[in-house]
Parts: structure tokens; sequence; C-alpha cells
């Protein structure tokens, strides 16, 4: 070898400001310039005609077997620099490396930003020195998508795609699509509800008609390249008839392993509660009944004006119904409350009936007028007919009724039981 | 009481029980409905009771009674056998009416109904307009029974039904029920015959019957005086039933809020246990049947029957879809035949007096009568039971005697939060289930409240959206957040913050609540909403485009002031404002701080002046 001549061409874009304001251009220009197997240049805007006429003025003059350019992506620019190096040399003998936006964009500091992109460069120098000069064929492709997890991550992946207008495999392991979403009540930060979220996205996925569903079913094989992958799914049976099942959720009332699911921490001894013999005599009173839970639950809270903690727990244990049950069914009926009850409880009815006749006027003033009472005396409820309704607007204080009512009358009620209770 | 051993044994203690009431002198019964209790029927029975001891009346014989329908009259007081009937009887009337009436065969005037067109006093209920254009089958018993006394019952042919039933093949009992046409009373108006039928047939080692006595309409107590005024017509019913489709539990299912009901029932339950007409062996037939009450705990869904069925069996009452009927797996997952409680109600009579003389009565579509609760902006608030096929406006103006104080009628709302507003010119409707439903309205259990100029239908519609938001289960998307979001708008529109185009969004709200929700909570939630944009959409557009609510109900469209002519200064309306917004010298005219009013109506009730008025829209 009697003269070593540079064979590769590095070109470096300033891109305005865009690269130049957080990676030196220059200094990299130099740095690639020393090494005698390179060639380097650098240009405000290579992309510009005068710039593309640098790199073929470039390749021409020197012969040059490889070009490396180190400018934006190759979504961005890379189809206008493959036509222009194509003009000069077979167009596949090129690299590009991205130093705008995963480098000069995402950095701040000069020192950094040079250095990274030294390597960057460095790296596709190595890379265009394998590149073999070919020519193009075309080759179907199959614009299909698999998307593999139905969750939340996987549902929204899905869609996306689909949105672009390529059909996706959306392969789920378990019989349903919302993975863990669907099992959480609130989701952090925003506390919202987990559902409210995620149905519509689930409703989205399963009327998509890009999507194609595939539950119960797993991905034994994959192979392939871009546009010819190949997946062997393997798809069980769920014993369900798909097109005509309508989701109506009576099958898993019936199945024995969904009831299977019950809590196992209940206590080996008895817990404490106040009262026992009272809270005894509610639950013989009932034993007639196959399921007395209810009932019970509305004496109790006849008893205390309200369920306290100790008893539900005692409840749990006696009848063998988990803490979690009882709550619920404590919040979800209006008869119960888990807090103690003001020492007079009105219940103003907004039925209609009521409500036509001014019963929510007669609210409000009742609100009004027990603003200023201690707490634990008054508790006010709005209800939904208390089934008088020919004597509307009504109110009951502690199970008695009163009719007619004006607001001047609600005063005077009122106005008594704090003048009674007062002394 | 001792054990009625068999068919025979009861028509001896029915005639027993019939000679005894006829060799009563007098008879006065007093009201102990719900309605004239509020309104001191209690005191006064006690009055009266202590009055006559003190007298020494014997022949005179005090009977509390179940509800009598003409609550807002109450408490009532009606003398047998002169056929006088005393209204707005207070605890001081008691010596008058023993001296005058009792002792001296007089009938007091002051004491009596007076018909609101004419003035005119009147004696008896046959000349009330509001009990003469009734057929009352269910209610007339109720204020000749004392719902604690099996034998007033047995007097007047009770369970008479149930020994002929017992004789019969229980399909024929099936075959008479399903040959009456019966539908159901609770709203949905299913024939009852085809629920029986197929509850029978299916093969089970159990069945049930449940009483449906939820009754969570607002504006609706019917089947509360039922329960509470005759609770063995319902028993009587239901063991009719559970014999028929082979049953041997029935549970009635009470709201908590009916205590009276609640304790008449199971009074009831220990007499008809201790008379053998419950329990193993009824009447020697070898049918063995028990009935349990079950109360409600507040919760409006469970009165769809899917929920009540989860609520008996101690879960949540969340509805579940029906491709499986209840008939065939119901509670604890054995047929089971549900109905309401005027359903039952009418069993008796229809096994007693035959199917023919049920399809009598009523329409080509519906037979029979139906009880309504006949309340809101009307004269005669009360329970009417009238033959199905009689217009709206027979029952409001005729019987209900049209709108107080000469206010003009606007609509009547039927069908509780699941039904619609009727609008003046669809009066002449006959009440059937098939013509409401037509309206966009429904049956309903019977609710009936009547509206005037003064009730703004948006305000309505607002109202009866928030009650069933309230009152979701949760479990259906387009119920729980969909109503929400038909408030968010009707709010707006009442709050005079709305534009044109959201009507557009509510109606699709609507439909989408209405296609999308799995029972019938949610599926009927937007009637109301409906209902009113096809009959008031002037009102909703008054409210959008002009910011005026005509009934000058919805508070960010009314302004209260005080009128300079009236005014007398008097100062009775600056003291009753809550929030000190009335300022003026004595005898001059008194002034609202509109920045303060709270718009509450307290000065408005206070003046007697007719001084604080109500002015809505921009102008004036």
């Amino acid at each position: 070898m009697s003269e070593e001549k540079p064979k590769i061409g590095v070109f470096v874009c300033h891109c305005g400001r865009n690269i130049a304001a957080t990676v030196d251009v220059h200094k990299i220009a130099e740095h690639f310039d020393a090494d005698p197997e390179l060639i380097a240049k650098e240009e405000i805007f290579l992309c510009s005609e005068a710039g593309q006429e640098n790199i073929k003025e470039t390749i021409r003059e020197n012969g040059l077997e490889y070009v490396v350019i180190a400018s934006c992506s190759p979504v961005h620019h890379g189809d206008i620099f493959a036509e222009c190096v194509g003009e000069e040399m077979n167009k596949y003998m090129w690299e590009m490396a991205n130093i705008r936006e995963q480098c000069s964009w995402v950095h701040d500091d000069m020192d950094e930003g040079t250095e990274k992109a030294i390597a960057l460069i460095r790296g596709s120098i190595n890379r265009v020195k394998e590149h073999m000069p070919i020519g193009t064929m075309d080759v179907p492709v199959v614009q299909e998508a698999m998307v593999i997890g139905g969750g939340i991550a996987g549902l929204h992946t899905a869609l996306e795609i689909a949105d672009k207008g390529i059909k996706v495999h959306l392969i789920e392991k378990s019989a349903t699509i919302g993975g863990n979403m669907v099992k959480l009540d609130r989701t952090f930060p925003t506390d919202d509800c987990s559902m409210c979220t995620i149905s519509p996205i689930l409703f989205d996925a399963i009327s998509e008609e890009n999507i194609v569903l595939h539950t119960t079913s797993e991905v034994m094989e994959f192979h392939g390249r871009p546009g010819d992958y190949h997946a062997k799914v393997l798809k069980r049976t769920r014993k369900i008839k798909e097109d005509i099942c309508t989701g109506c959720g009576e099958c898993t009332t019936v199945c024995p392993v969904y009831f299977r699911i019950q809590p196992t921490d209940k206590p080996s001894v008895e817990p404490p509660v106040q009262d026992k013999e009272v809270i005894d005599g509610f639950l013989d009173k009932h034993s007639e009944l196959r399921n007395s839970l209810i009932p019970v639950l509305l004496d109790v809270n006849e008893h205390y004006k309200y369920i306290p903690r100790d008893v539900i727990q005692y409840l749990s244990f006696k009848m063998d119904i988990p803490v979690s049950k009882i709550v619920r069914i404590a919040t979800f009926y209006k008869a119960f409350s888990l807090e103690p009850k003001g020492k007079f409880h009105i219940k103003v009815c907004l039925g209609t009936a009521c409500y036509v006749r001014g019963g929510e006027n007669l609210h409000d003033k009742i609100q009004q007028l027990i603003e200023d009472t201690p707490e634990g005396m008054f508790t006010v409820e709005a209800v939904n007919c208390l089934g008088a309704c020919a004597l509307g607007p009504i109110m009951v204080v502690n199970d008695e009724y009163h009719g007619n009512l004006t607001l001047a009358d609600a005063e005077r009620i009122i106005g008594d039981i704090k003048g009674g209770d007062g002394e | 009481m001792n054990r009625i051993e068999n068919a025979a044994a009861l028509e001896q203690l029915r005639t027993k029980a019939q000679e005894e009431r006829k060799n009563i002198e007098v008879l006065v019964a007093i009201c102990g409905g719900t309605g004239c209790e509020t309104s001191g029927s209690t005191t006064l029975r006690a009055a009266l009771e202590a009055k006559l001891k003190e007298k020494g009346l014997t022949n005179v014989t005090l009977k509390r009674t179940g509800c009598h329908g003409f609550c807002e009259q109450g408490p009532l007081v009606h003398i047998e056998p002169a056929d006088i009937l005393y209204t707005n009887v207070k605890d001081s009337d008691v010596d008058e009416i023993v001296e005058e009436t009792l002792i001296g065969n007089k009938v007091i005037d002051r004491l009596l109904y007076k018909d609101p067109a004419s003035g005119d006093a009147i004696q008896g209920e046959k000349d009330i307009q509001f009990y003469a254009k009734q057929t009352r089958v269910i209610l007339d018993n109720n204020r000749r029974i004392d719902p604690a006394s099996i034998e007033d019952y047995i007097a007047l042919d009770g369970y008479a039904a149930l020994a002929k039933a017992l004789t019969m093949e229980p399909s024929a009992i099936v075959d008479e029920v399903s040959k009456s046409k019966i539908r159901g009373r609770g709203g949905g108006g299913f024939a009852t015959g085809r629920k029986w039928a197929s509850a029978a047939k299916v093969e089970a080692d159990e069945r049930f019957v449940i009483c449906n006595g939820d009754e969570g309409d607002p504006g609706a107590y019917m089947d509360r005086s039922v329960l509470e005024g005759n609770p063995h017509l319902v028993l009587e019913g239901m063991i009719l039933g559970g014999f028929a489709i082979g049953a041997t539990e029935g549970y009635i299912y009470v709201r908590a809020e009916y205590p009276l009901a609640v304790q008449n029932l199971e009074i009831a339950i220990g007499q008809a246990k201790e008379a053998g007409l419950l329990g193993k062996n009824i009447l020697g037939s070898g049918f063995d049947f028990e009935i349990f009450i079950y109360r409600g705990a507040g919760a409006f869904v469970c009165g769809e029957s899917s929920a009540l069925i989860k609520s008996i069996e101690g879960n949540v009452g969340e509805p579940r879809a029906k491709h499986i009927h209840a008939t065939e797996a119901g509670l604890w997952g054995k047929p089971t035949v549900l109905n309401n409680v005027e359903t039952w109600a009418n069993i008796p009579h229809i096994v007693g007096k035959g199917a023919d003389w049920f399809l009598g009565i009523g329409t080509e579509g519906s037979k029979g009568t139906k009880i309504f609760s006949l309340v809101g902006k009307i004269n005669n608030t009360g329970l009417v039971e009238v033959p199905m096929g009689t217009t709206l406006r027979e029952l409001i103006f005729d019987i209900g005697g049209g709108i107080p104080d000469g206010k003009e009628f606007k609509a009547v709302q039927t069908g509780g939060p699941s039904g619609g507003c009727i609008p003046a010119d669809k009066l002449d409707t006959p009440i059937d289930f098939d013509e409401l439903t037509k309206l966009g309205s429904m049956m309903g259990s019977g609710g009936m409240i009547v509206m005037d100029e003064e009730n703004c239908m948006v305000d309505i519609a607002r109202y009866y959206t928030a009650f069933n938001l309230d009152e979701s289960c949760g479990k259906c998307t387009s119920c729980r957040e969909g109503t929400e979001r038909m408030l968010d708008i009707l709010q707006a529109i009442c709050g005079g913050e709305a534009k044109p185009e959201d009507i557009d969004l509510l109606k699709e709200l609507a439909h989408v609540v209405k296609t999308a929700s799995l029972c019938g909570l949610g599926k009927t939630a937007p009637n109301p909403t409906e209902t009113t944009l096809q009959y008031f959409m002037d009102e909703y557009m008054e409210h959008i485009d002009k910011g005026v609510c005509r009934a000058k109900v919805c508070k960010a469209l009314i302004k209260f002031s005080i009128e300079d002519d009236p005014c007398v200064g008097c100062g009775a309306c600056a003291k009753r404002c809550p929030v000190d917004a009335i300022t003026g010298e004595l005898k001059k005219t008194h002034v609202i701080d509109a920045e303060k009013c709270i718009k509450c109506g307290a000065c408005k009730e206070a003046c007697k002046f007719g001084a604080v008025v109500v002015t809505t829209g921009g102008g004036e």
C-alpha cells in the first residue's frame, strides 16, 4: 500500500442551531478528518441543495466507497440522502447517524453532546464498512401485527395500530381481556374509578374491526423477519360458544371454582362484642329464615341507630359471612349506617308527592334550623317517599310523623325540640 | 283461637262471626292507616274510648280499621248503620260526637265533608263523589275490618276462596287465574296466569311464592294500605297461589319504612298459624305452607324482581339479566312466582267469584280494577280504586275533585320514576296498561301525581333523574353514568346555563340509558325526561332561550320582590327571613336585597297581604 487514500466520507450537519447548539460540529469534523481512513466535512444544512452538492462532489473527487451522514433521523431525511448518494454510487453504501433526535435534542451539555455524537458516528462508520452493494426487489409484506397480552397496555397498543388501518391479532392467555386493571377499584394518583377508565377501551377493542381477539390463547413459536413473521398460537377451547354468549354472567354464579374463593382468615375464637345477649337474641329471632343477615342487621341498626364495628365482626364469626360482605350490604342499603345518628333523626320526604308540594324548601329550611345545634343532636336525611303521600310535605322525627307541614310548622317543631333538650 | 280443622268448621266459624256482628247496634270505625294516624287518629281513638266508657254506651262498638283512602280528610270517623262520615276530626270533637250523634242521633254538619264545588255538607260515603265514582273491590273491606282481627276477615267471606281452592285441582286454579286475564299490578303488566303456569310446570323439589311489597315509587302507597288494612287478604292470595303452583314457602318483602304493615302482617300470620290456615295440613287438605316476612332495607331497586330475590337471599340487591326467568330459577335457584301486593289481593276475589266476574270489569286488554294513589296538587288526595278503562279526566276531576285554589291542571305523572308526565290534552285517555305505554308513560304500581301551573316540568324531569341516579345500583355503566350526565344537562337548563344543542345530547343520552341498561330501573329511567321533552318542549326552550321558568320554580331564574301597594310594612317577612335580606321601616314598604336572597320562599309564606311576588326572566 503506497498511498492510503481516505475511502469513507463523513458529513456532519449543523442543522442550523438544532444540532450545533449542543454539539460542537466543527470539533467533530476535525476529529474524524484527522483519521487517514476518513474524510470529514461539515455543513450548515446538509439537506440543502448546496449541502447535497458538497456530498456528491466529495464522493466524486475522492472516489469514496462508503458514506456516513450525521444529521437527523432516517425517517426525516433518509430518502433525500439515499437519492443524493445514489447518484454517485450504490445507494446502499451509506449509513445515517442520528445526532439530532437522539443527541442534540435530548442533551443540553455541549461536551457530553459532542462526545455522544462522536460515539454515534463511530458506530455508523464501523457498520457501514460491512455494507455491500446490493440491488432492490419487491417482496410481499403481510400488513398485520400481533400484540401479546390483553391488559391495558396491550389493548392500547392494539387499538393504536388498528387505528392506522392495520389488522391486529391480540393474544390473551386468560379468558377475558382487561388484565389487572379490571380487578382494581381505584387507580393512583387520580383516584379514578378503574372500570370507568378501562371499560370504554374494552368496548372499543371488541368492536374494532381490525382487531382479532384470541383469548385463552398463548404464543408457542415465533420466527421471521419484518413483513414476514410467523407465529404459532395455541388457542384453548373455552367450551362456550362465543357467538351465542351474551355475557349475562349467569354461568359464573354457579361455577364451583368461582365460589371456592373464600377468605380463610376466620378467627378461631369468638370476638368480643357489646350486649352479646341482645345480638344473640336477634340471631335467634330470625333463625328460621334461610338467610337472616339483612333482618339481623336491620334489628342491630334499629337498636343502636347504627351498626357498630364490633357487632360486624361478631356477626361475621357467628354467621360465617366475611366482614367484607357484611360491610358491602351495610353500605348498599340505605337503612343502614356505619356512623352513629343524631339523638333526633329527622327524615324529610322528597318523594314526588311531597316534592311538588314544596318538600325541598322544607328540607333546606330544616338544614338551616339545625345549623347551630351541637353535633350528635340532629341528623337530617332526605328520603325518597315515606308512603304517606296524601299529607305531603312530610317529615318524620324519630318515627313520629308530621304531615302537611309549612315552613313555620317546621320552625316550631325544631324550636320545641331545641328548647326541650336544652334544659 | 282454636285450630280450624276443615272447610265445614270454617263455615261454622263464619256464621258465628256474622251473627255476632249483626248484634252490633252502632259501629264507629276510626281509620288507623298511617295517613290518619299522622293526623292524630291514635289519640282520638283513646279519647273516644274513654268517653264511651264514661257515658256507659255499651251499644256502641269502636273499631280501628285500615285505611279508608280519603287521607286528605283524615282522621276519618265512620258511623254505621247511619252512614255518617266525619272528616278532619279533632280530639276536641269527641264530646260533641258522643253527646250529639251517638246519644242524640243528630248529625253534626260542621264535621261532614264539604263538596269543594258547591260547598254543601254531605253526610254519607255513598253521596261523596270521591267514593261514589269508585269500584272498590280490594279497598272496600278496609273500613269494615280491624286488621288485627281474623274473625272480622272471616265474617266478610275471608278464606272462603282458599277453602274452595283446596278442593280443586291445582292446575284448575292456574287455569282460572289465566282465564281472568289479570295482569301484574306492580307496573309491568305481565300476565299473572302465564307466570303461574310456567312456574308450575318446571320440575323442582321446591317452589316459592313472593309478595312484592317493596313499594318504592315516590307518591305511591296503595300496597301499604292493603297490607296495613287487610293483611289476611294478601295472605289468602299467597296461600292459594302456593297451593296452585305447588310451593311450600312464601315470602312477603315489605319496605322498612312501613312498620305498621310489618306489625299487622305479623299479627295476621300468627293468627293464621293458630287457626291452621298456615302451617301443616291446612284445613285438613294435606297442604303445608309457611309465610315469612322479609323487611326491605331501603333500596329502591329491590322493587325489581331479580334484585328483590337477591336481597332475600342475603345479598346486595343488584338485578340480573333475565335470560332465565324467576319462574324457572328464582329464589335459591328454584321456580318462584313473584307478584305485587295488589295482584295477590285480587286472587281470592278471582278464585272466589270466578274468572268471568273479573272479566266483566275493565277494558279488552286490562281487566279488573286498579288502585291509584291520587296525590299532589289535587283536592281529594287519597287512594282510589277504579275499573280499568276509567279516563284520567274522570279520575282527576270527578273523583279527585280537580285542582285546588282554582289553579290550572298541567300534567299527571304516572308510573313513578319509570313513568312519564301526561299533559292536559291526553286526559281522555282510558287507564289501561297499553294505552299509558303508548303515551310514553306506564301504569306503574299506581302512583298518580297531579301537577298544576306552579310545577315546572323541567324541574320535574330533573327531580326524577336525580332520583334514579340516587337509586341506581351502579351495576350498568349506562345507568350509573348516563343518568348523571343527563342530570348535568337538566341542572344546566334549570340554572339557565344550557344551550339549545344540549337538548339533542339529552335525547341521545336518554336513548343510550334506555337501550344499554339491564333492568327495569335503567330501561325506564329516561321516561320522565323523554315525556316532558315530548309534551313540554316549549317550557324547556323558554328556560334555554329566554331564561324564563313560567312555573317560577327554578331558583336561578326567579326573583323575589315586594310590591309597594299591598305591603303594609308589618315586618313579618323580615322576621322570617333566614338571611336578613329584607329591610324596611315599620309601616313602610320593605325591600328584598336580591344579592342576599336565597329564594327560600319563607317571606312569601309569611306575608298575609300577598305583597311578596315572584317574577321570572330578565324583563318586567
